[in-house]
């Protein structure tokens, strides 16, 4: 689903955020991502939506060479990819409804089934009866799920999470987390960065550990 | 292409959704933009009169040729049918001696000491009509050609105050074109500036919109329609603006009118020009927000 050939990212400025790094990650698999704060997690991230592009090796996201990827096709490449931040980066000023109907609503999805498929992802996030409510009404783990809805509504082949539960105590960033297996376990592949060791203990998930921009280990991909 | 149609329609309310809830900045804008439309907007109008006022007087000078000779004289003949003949002249009247000794006795009262007149003192007058569409100097030309003729005492040019206003009127013309120009430019930088704000005000959603697959069109949709809404409500004000203005205005220029004896009324913009500035305001408005819209969405890097 994702491979990395020899992918370096420098930044004008001249820092290097990421030095070669090479990694393949199956259709399927869940996978976190780990390393210290500036690691170069969320640029591995942002490589993969197009928000950034490789100064130098390739990047290959569900079977399309991203080099050279022609600009006017990449809202189509990240309809196919869902996104989850440790912000939520929800809109205050709508519904948890149109929140999560966002990414149909750009893809031209007819009414009737646009609002079937807002109420399915909410309903499998538990948040059904606060379709009307605004995010900032609700908790900071009802807001992260109203985000995961967000991320699955296309029903993505690939769900991406920056720090998911960065923002959240312990018990509700396991029930996130868990949010995060139930969708792997219906196909979805799933890459989480995150530096809470406790989830990447508790899932026994293979994980890619960065560290200053170099991979530096590579856990549990043999049996993945 | 249904669904295109919905999604224009949800763009469009949405935007002016936006508008309608944030009166107190958008009346201003309204205003800025309908002040700088009103200017060039009056100042056609005003001209647009003037011409239809000027226009009633005449249709261009006449040239008075004074003889030396009679009319009925062979000097007087050749030089009527050389008049006639000359394809830059319209037509030609002839006064005689008696016909303007005549005409000046009915109109000035004089009568009596007329009558004790033992010689008409006035001259024969061919009064010609140049074709309307001459230059000036083409004009000149021809008053110092019959000038130049021994038949002729003397050729002077009247009404030449209304080519003079003819002239005049087209300069001020100009000007309010290049006036117009200049301040459609304004309208630009004004509705660019405003939509600019508005694109850094929803930067967050921008940014999120673009993330979860939205095209640069899809983006740009709102921002174009609430500029192109912005030209459009502009153009309006200035309509109305004008509208006022020269209704405030009507009763001064009639009774001026009446002082010079004439008819003439202040009318307001006719339904063409209307519509073609409220389009254009549209337009420009258009033309600002797409701009705009796509330098910031480039500077967002999304």
């Amino acid at each position: 689903m994702i491979r990395f050939a020899d992918v370096s990212k420098r930044y004008p400025g001249g820092k290097e955020a990421l030095h070669a790094v090479s990694f393949e990650i199956a259709d399927g698999a869940m996978v976190f991502l780990t390393g210290h704060s500036g690691a170069g997690k969320t640029t591995l991230l942002k490589l993969i939506t197009l928000l950034e592009r490789p100064s130098r090796g390739q990047v290959v996201v569900n079977n399309r060479n991203l080099a050279r990827f022609p600009w006017r096709r990449v809202p189509l490449l990240r309809r196919e990819i869902g996104c989850v931040f440790q912000d939520h980066r929800l809109l205050a000023d709508r519904t948890v409804f149109d929140n999560v109907a966002l990414p149909l609503v750009v893809s031209g999805v007819p009414e009737r089934e646009l609002a079937r498929r807002v109420r399915a992802a909410l309903d499998k996030v538990g948040l059904l009866s606060k379709e009307h409510s605004y995010p900032l009404s609700l908790s900071g783990g009802e807001q992260q799920r109203v985000g995961i809805a967000r991320a699955v509504v296309n029903r993505p082949a690939l769900l991406l999470a920056d720090e998911p539960t960065g923002n959240l105590d312990p018990a509700l960033s396991d029930e996130v987390m868990d949010l995060f297996l139930a969708f792997h376990q219906y196909g979805t592949t799933v890459l989480i960065a995150t530096h809470d060791l406790r989830h990447i203990r508790r899932l026994r998930k293979p994980v890619l550990v960065l560290k200053a921009g170099r991979l530096e280990k590579q856990i549990g991909f043999d049996d993945a | 292409m249904r669904s295109r149609v919905t999604r224009h329609l949800q763009a469009f309310f949405y935007s002016l959704g936006q508008l309608v809830r944030s009166p107190g900045s958008t009346f201003m804008t309204v205003a800025v933009i309908g002040i700088t439309l009103a200017l060039p907007t009056a100042l056609y109008a005003v001209l647009d009169n003037a011409r239809r006022v000027s226009g009633g007087l005449a249709d261009g000078s006449q040239v008075s040729v004074f003889l030396k000779v009679a009319p009925e004289s062979e000097g007087g003949r050749r030089l009527l049918a050389d008049l006639r003949g000359n394809p830059r002249v319209g037509e030609v009247q002839v006064i005689s001696a008696q016909a303007a000794l005549q005409e000046f006795r009915d109109f000035s009262g004089l009568g009596d000491v007329l009558a004790g007149l033992e010689e008409n003192p006035l001259p024969s007058v061919y009064v010609v009509r140049p074709r309307p569409d001459l230059s000036a100097a083409q004009l000149q030309a021809l008053v110092a050609e019959w000038q130049a003729r021994t038949e002729v005492d003397r050729a002077q040019m009247d009404l030449q105050w209304v080519r003079r206003l003819g002239a005049l009127l087209e300069l001020a013309q100009r000007a309010v074109l290049l006036l117009g120009v200049l301040l459609a430019i304004a309208v630009v930088l004004i509705v660019g500036n405003t939509v600019r704000l508005a694109v850094l005000n929803r930067r967050e959603e921008i940014e999120i919109i673009s993330l979860v697959g939205g095209t640069p069109a899809f983006i740009r949709r709102p921002f174009l329609y609430s500029g192109t809404l912005q030209g459009v409500f502009g153009a309006i004000m200035a309509l109305l603006l004008v509208g006022f203005s020269l209704e405030a205005l009507s009763g001064p220029v009639q009774a001026l009118a009446s002082l010079y004896g004439t008819g003439a009324r202040l009318e307001g913009l006719d339904a063409a020009p209307s519509l073609g500035l409220v389009l254009g305001g549209g337009v420009l408005g258009w033309l600002a927000s797409r701009i705009a819209v796509d330098r910031h969405l480039r500077s967002l890097r999304v």
